[in-house]
């Protein structure tokens, strides 16, 4: 998936976030599907709100403090992001001034097991229909 | 001749309802009216409505899809249809719902009563809950399961032993202060007609008509069977995710880490595709699980049978 180093990526505009005491919470508004990143994680994921790629977020995890053996965890996370669609091609890299992580620690992002429901009862009810 | 409008109140909103017969004008009355908590200084919204004249496109659903009803964004604001050929279109900008339903008035119009209501609340701030609320002293507990799940009936059960409660179904939540505040939207109950079997004060429930060709169950005034017990609004602290156990098993309760406590409240609630909305939602409930101390209960069948099962988890409010 990262072969190419220096393609552009963004956040896809339907993946909304909130953030958390220790890093913070993604949701996919398309696939319902909602995913934890760790403080380093949401650093990570801030770099792609303004378009970012793999060699720019490797770049700047070394900055960070990341050791030469953390920057596969740099990879895979990225390759998480791309593989699930959650960030999409951009045309270019964007500027973020982003503040770094309190330390580094290698980042981690945690696809919950089942998505929110595409189909629900009501605009109040989340649950499955019931059949009728 | 088209009626003046008539005014009601639907929890932190009250909807001036134009309609054009009184047989329009009960189609959607009859789900406003559920909604009986009072609520001072409500915020008006206009809603007409009037027999269809022409079928309407389908909605597509880029905004909301239930089982029933879809609605898409558009430029002005929403627009909904049902299955039925019902139909309804706001326009943000007036606040202003309009509404057309075929001849004869189908049920699912509830759906887009029910889209009205929501979409006004979620503008204000407040997040719809699929959830209920038992309140001990100042420790109120959101209680969460799926539709059918067993809500209702657990929270008969602990409230016929001293709780009190926001209702069994139909919160608002909202961040005030930094902190979550939850308010009651409705004090009806949905009980089934077995309850009487724990619960003999209930009566026969099955002389009540059903409220839907759908459920069994009876819709109850929580006041007229535990006159004491109703409460309007509350500080959440605790949240409790039910689940049905194995049969011959007691109550149990294990604790949830933050992860899971989100993840149920993250269930309970709708999220529109609509990115700022969405946005405000995931923040509401984020802040929300982050002050709750959330436990799975697990409750066996027939655990009412035996009237102390409930005790423990009382315990965890004392």
């Amino acid at each position: 998936m990262s072969s190419d180093l220096d393609t552009a990526f963004a956040l896809r505009p339907d993946v909304v976030i909130t953030v958390l005491e220790e890093g913070a919470l993604l949701l996919d508004l398309e696939s319902k599907y909602f995913y934890s990143v760790n403080s380093t994680g949401w650093s990570i994921v801030q770099r792609f709100e303004a378009g970012s790629s793999l060699r720019a977020v490797t770049e700047q995890s070394r900055d960070w403090g990341a050791p030469d053996g953390d920057l596969e965890s740099v990879r895979l996370f990225v390759d998480v992001l791309r593989k699930d669609r959650l960030v999409e091609a951009s045309g270019a890299i964007g500027e973020s001034q982003i503040a770094p992580p309190s330390s580094w620690i290698r980042p981690v992002i945690e696809k919950h097991k089942d998505p929110l429901q595409r189909v629900m009862t009501s605009a109040f009810d989340p649950s499955v229909p019931l059949a009728e | 001749m088209t009626a003046l409008p008539e005014a009601f109140p639907c929890g932190p909103l009250k909807i001036e309802l134009q309609a054009d017969s009184p047989a329009l004008r009960d189609a959607i009355a009859k789900t406003l009216l559920l909604h009986d908590v009072p609520w001072s200084d409500p915020h008006s919204i206009s809603v007409s409505v009037r027999y269809a004249t022409t079928p309407e496109e389908p909605a597509v659903g880029n905004y909301l899809v239930c089982g029933q009803m879809r609605a898409d964004t558009t430029p002005t604001g929403l627009r909904a249809t049902c299955e039925s050929g019902a139909h309804a279109e706001y326009d943000r900008e007036r606040g202003a719902w309009r509404i057309s339903l075929p001849k004869p008035i189908p049920e699912d119009t509830e759906h887009l009563t029910l889209l009205i209501a929501t979409t006004g609340w979620r503008q204000l701030g407040w997040v719809p809950l699929h959830a209920g609320g038992v309140l001990y002293g100042e420790h109120c507990a959101l209680v969460c399961a799926p539709s059918g799940g067993g809500k209702s009936t657990l929270l008969a059960g602990l409230i016929r032993r001293g709780a009190e409660t926001l209702g069994d179904d139909k919160l608002l939540i909202r961040i005030d202060d930094g902190g979550p505040r939850a308010r009651a939207l409705v004090h009806n109950m949905n009980l089934h007609p077995q309850t009487r079997s724990w619960f003999p004060e209930v009566g026969d429930l099955s002389l009540l008509p059903r409220y839907s060709a759908w459920t069994q169950k009876r819709k109850v005034a929580i006041r007229d069977y535990w006159p004491d017990a109703p409460r309007s609004e509350a500080l959440p602290s605790h949240l409790i995710s039910l689940q049905r156990g194995d049969a011959g098993t007691s109550l149990t309760l294990r604790p949830l880490s933050f992860d899971e406590t989100l993840s149920v409240l993250l269930r309970q609630t709708v999220f529109p595709r609509d990115r700022e909305l969405a946005r405000s939602i995931l923040d509401t409930v984020a802040q929300t699980a982050r002050a709750l101390h959330g436990f799975e209960a697990m409750l066996p069948e027939g655990a009412y049978d035996d009237p102390e099962c409930l005790k423990t988890l009382e315990a965890l409010f004392r």
